[in-house]
């Protein structure tokens, strides 16, 4: 999908601390409408917490950030209509079936007629057939695609991702990675994926980003990136590259 | 034995370094003293009342035979907290044998430890043996405080008899709380989501420490009177069994209930050493026990049973959450 | 706002239902209610039946003074007794249960952070899922009423006048009220503790420090005379310091409240109805049910145990 110039996802000095420690550092970035951007990061750099300050979650303690043009902090009703999110290891209400777990997010979300849309949704992620099963028997590939469809229920234009592919077979990890692909192409949905998998990344993201103990170290397109290291033979050793300088 | 004694030492240290396990601590040594203060401070009261009924009968011409005064007795003044043992105490038992299985299998540790060479033989023992520490080392710090308080009220030290009397107390103590800490760690073991488990160890308690014992006592036909329905008939001690004669089936069901808690044999066993059954005050213990066998045996039964269970129950478990 | 706190409630009342744990202690209260019946009337048997044989005795050894009969006015309620303790106790966890599950539920599911990146805030939450609870609890309240009528119509052999049918359905209410609050100091320390034992254990602790610790500061009642439905109060020791205890915790004692309109409802030998504990407890309990999720952290890691 062709990249728009108009920053949809825009961050600025954003810093966040606990006590001493200092999870976050003078963060700024932009993502732009119709990107994949992967966010990667070594363990404990700062991912999910940009993440969670994004969907607004959490307060920075310092900077500001707007997601389609509305401050996280002062409209952040407005954000939440406007973002889907699917956090790492979600089990989701395993007594209800899926459909009682769709529904239920659906109405929050503000949906009039969920069942209508959580077919539509089901439809879209060729995922018919389980809506009555309990979640208490779903696979993790099968949770990961329920996790998905409550957070696109309804339209979002940007999509939240935290480790989507975290316990997911080869199998799931390619059926997840069309899945993003299309909802970018089709519902020309914005994404915003933290990763540790660089072969995915390589394979549907747009766009890459590089945390290093809070502080943005790169940020540029899939494209140029490999352009810039095009003696590197993989975005392994890219990423290596980057962090290591 | 040293895997046992690694293992009943770690048990010991995680208890103590357990928040809720030292704030139920503090709970009941802080409800014992004020139990104890209670009947301190209600002495007089009783003094009084006392007093006055002797004075009515008096003037009524009638035997004060049926009477007795009311004496501060140490051992009497412990009524309140075999009370709070019982609810508490229970409670404790509970929170330990959860905590004891939940650490390890909340997080899959259990299965770290078993592909060590530790028998689960070894891993049950260490468990009992260092939790079993604890209880006695909370029942003979309560024991030390409620023993000073009362030798600062009454004024008496307890006699070596009273001292055998309140250590066979302190045993049967320990019986009936391990008896809830091999209860609660069975069903934690047992059951595939671990505050299920808690909830149903909080159910049967319930059941065996309030509901059995109150629906035992509300059966008593004396209790159906503020003050006994027997008293209010002005009838004696005899007078009182010669009608209950009459209803022994009644007693036998109501007797039955009760025997299905191991709480009542307890209480029955604690009230009746401690004198606080004016049936058996200041008796030796010879004649205590000739009634009170039955109820030694019992709490021992029950304790003993739930051991065993733990022990097969660990064996035979695969420790895998839900 | 109100379509928020209707999906949440609606929510929480159908998997509660669902709960293997809350259909046990369900069944147990429910069971209870029958078997309170079923004992009140037994024991009613037997007593007048012990009465009167001990004036059989009486008159057989020449006592002339020969007191009535304390249970001939029984009301036909007072065989309901034992519920107000069934209600002190089994209610009492009952309702601890429920509002920790309605917390501990969604933070097992994992599900706080894909909720609040709905559009929907702490307030229509922490609402929803008081609705949902209260809900529920009604529910059970309403049930143990119906089998209260109907088992007391039965052994009275004719259905209740209106009078002690309203009575009863005032107990009920109170008794409603009276689980409410445990309800709310359960879902309370769910949300406060971050360990699932620690959350569930302090709200029976809580319980233990309200049911016996203040009625012993309160009244000088012990443990096992505060489950007795008909004790009397014990006469409160005559120093200084207890009549200070006592103005201390006499507003909280609500346990000892419960007993008084219990009795005063059912058996009608009193006629004391304090609720003013009631209100305190229950407007100090929802007060910190919605501080404690203004201050919950969604993203904070879970413990354990």
């Amino acid at each position: 999908m062709e990249k728009n110039n108009k920053a949809i996802i825009d961050v600025r000095s954003v810093t966040k601390k606990y006590n001493d420690v200092t999870a976050l550092d003078d963060l700024s970035l932009q993502v732009f409408q119709g990107e994949i951007f992967g966010f990667l990061g070594h363990n404990g750099a700062g991912k999910t917490t940009t993440v969670n300050i994004l969907t607004t979650l959490l307060a920075p303690t310092s900077g500001t950030a707007s997601i389609c043009g509305y401050d996280i902090a002062k409209d952040s009703l407005e954000v939440r209509k406007n973002i889907g999110y699917l956090p790492e290891n979600v089990r989701f209400y395993e007594n209800l079936t899926a459909f009682e777990n769709l529904e239920f997010f659906a109405k929050l979300s503000g949906i009039k007629k969920p069942a209508e849309k959580i077919k539509e949704v089901l439809g879209f992620l060729d995922f018919q057939g389980f809506e009555h099963k309990k979640l208490g028997e779903f696979s993790k590939g099968m949770l990961q695609r329920i996790g998905i469809a409550q957070a696109i229920v309804d339209d979002p234009q940007v999509l939240f991702l935290d480790e989507p592919t975290s316990g997911l077979d080869p199998m799931g990890i390619k059926n997840l990675r069309d899945v993003i692909i299309r909802l970018n192409q089709e519902k020309e949905m914005t994404v915003f994926m933290n990763t540790h998998l660089l072969m995915e990344v390589s394979k549907t993201c747009t766009a890459i980003g590089v945390l290093n103990h809070g502080r943005l170290i790169y940020r540029d397109s899939l494209e140029n990136t490999l352009k810039r290291f095009k003696d590197e033979v993989s975005l392994e050793d890219i990423y290596l590259n980057i962090g290591s300088t | 034995m040293q895997r046992i004694i690694t293992i009943a030492k770690k048990e010991y240290l995680d208890a103590i370094k357990n928040k809720l396990f030292l704030v139920l601590l503090v709970f009941l040594l802080v409800l014992t003293v004020t139990s104890l203060v209670v009947v301190t401070f209600d002495f007089p009261n009783k003094v009084m009342e006392y007093n006055k009924a002797l004075k009515v009968l008096q003037n009524a011409g009638r035997s004060t035979a049926a009477l007795r005064a009311p004496e501060l007795a140490p051992l009497k003044m412990l009524r309140g907290v075999i009370d709070y043992l019982e609810i508490i105490g229970a409670i404790i038992g509970i929170i330990l044998g959860y905590l004891s299985i939940a650490k390890e299998k909340g997080r899959n540790v259990l299965q770290l430890i078993l592909s060590r060479p530790v028998s689960r033989f070894d891993i049950t023992s260490g468990k009992v043996v260092g939790n079993s520490l604890l209880v006695l080392s909370v029942l003979a710090g309560t024991t030390v405080a409620t023993y000073l308080i009362m030798w600062y009220v009454s004024g008496q030290s307890l006699s070596l008899v009273e001292m055998e009397k309140l250590g066979l107390v302190y045993i049967a103590s320990y019986l009936y709380i391990m008896f809830f800490f091999c209860l609660t760690s069975v069903l934690a073991l047992k059951f595939k989501t671990l505050p299920n488990a808690l909830i149903v160890s909080l159910v049967i308690w319930l059941a065996f420490v309030l509901i059995i014992p109150q629906v035992g006592d509300t059966m008593d036909p004396d209790n159906q009177i503020p003050g006994g329905f027997f008293t209010s008939m002005n009838l004696t001690k005899p007078q009182e069994e010669r009608v209950m004669a009459k209803f022994s089936t009644y007693e036998k069901v109501r007797n039955a209930l009760e025997e299905s808690s191991i709480t009542k044999h307890y209480e029955r066993l604690s009230f009746a050493l401690l004198g606080i059954k004016n049936k058996y005050d200041k008796k030796p213990l010879g004649a205590i026990f000739k009634d009170m066998w039955p109820d030694s045996v019992w709490v021992l039964l029950f304790f003993s049973a739930m051991l065993i269970t733990e022990y097969i129950v660990f064996r035979k478990s695969n420790f895998m959450l839900a | 706002m109100f379509s928020t706190i209707k999906i949440i409630a609606t929510g929480e009342f159908r998997s509660l239902l669902r709960q293997k744990t809350f259909s046990l202690l369900l069944t147990v209260f429910l069971f209870m209610s029958v078997f309170s019946a079923y004992i009140g009337l037994s024991t009613k048997t037997t007593i007048n039946n012990v009465y009167n044989e001990t004036v059989k005795q009486m008159v057989a050894a020449g006592v002339k003074n020969i007191p009535t009969n304390p249970f001939l006015n029984a009301k036909p309620l007072a065989i309901l007794n034992n519920m107000v303790v069934y209600i002190l106790v089994i209610g009492a966890l009952l309702g601890i249960v429920v509002g920790y599950s309605a917390f501990i539920r969604e933070r097992k599911a994992g599900v706080f952070k894909i909720l609040f990146s709905k559009p929907i805030s702490k307030y229509e939450f922490i609402l929803g899922k008081m609705a949902g609870t209260l809900l529920t609890m009604a529910l059970v309240v309403a049930v143990s009423f119906v089998i209260s009528l109907v088992s007391t119509s039965v052994v009275s052999s004719h259905i209740l006048s209106l009078s002690d049918t309203v009575r009863l359905l005032l107990f009920y209410a109170f008794s409603l009220g009276y689980i409410f609050v445990f309800s709310m100091i359960g879902l309370f320390f769910a949300a406060y503790s971050r360990s699932e034992s620690l959350a569930l254990l302090a709200p029976v602790v809580v319980w233990i420090l309200i049911s016996f610790a203040i009625p012993q500061l309160n009244s000088a009642v012990g443990p096992t005379a505060l489950l007795n439905p008909t004790s009397s109060q014990a006469k409160l020791p005559q120093s200084q310091f207890f009549t200070t205890v006592r103005a201390i915790v006499h507003p909280f004692s609500i346990s000892e409240d419960f007993k008084s309109v219990g009795r005063s409802l059912l058996q009608g030998d009193i006629s004391s109805y304090p609720v003013l504990s009631l209100l305190m407890y229950l407007t100090a309990t929802t007060g910190g049910c919605f501080y404690i999720m203004k201050k919950y952290d969604v993203c904070a890691p879970e413990s354990d145990t």
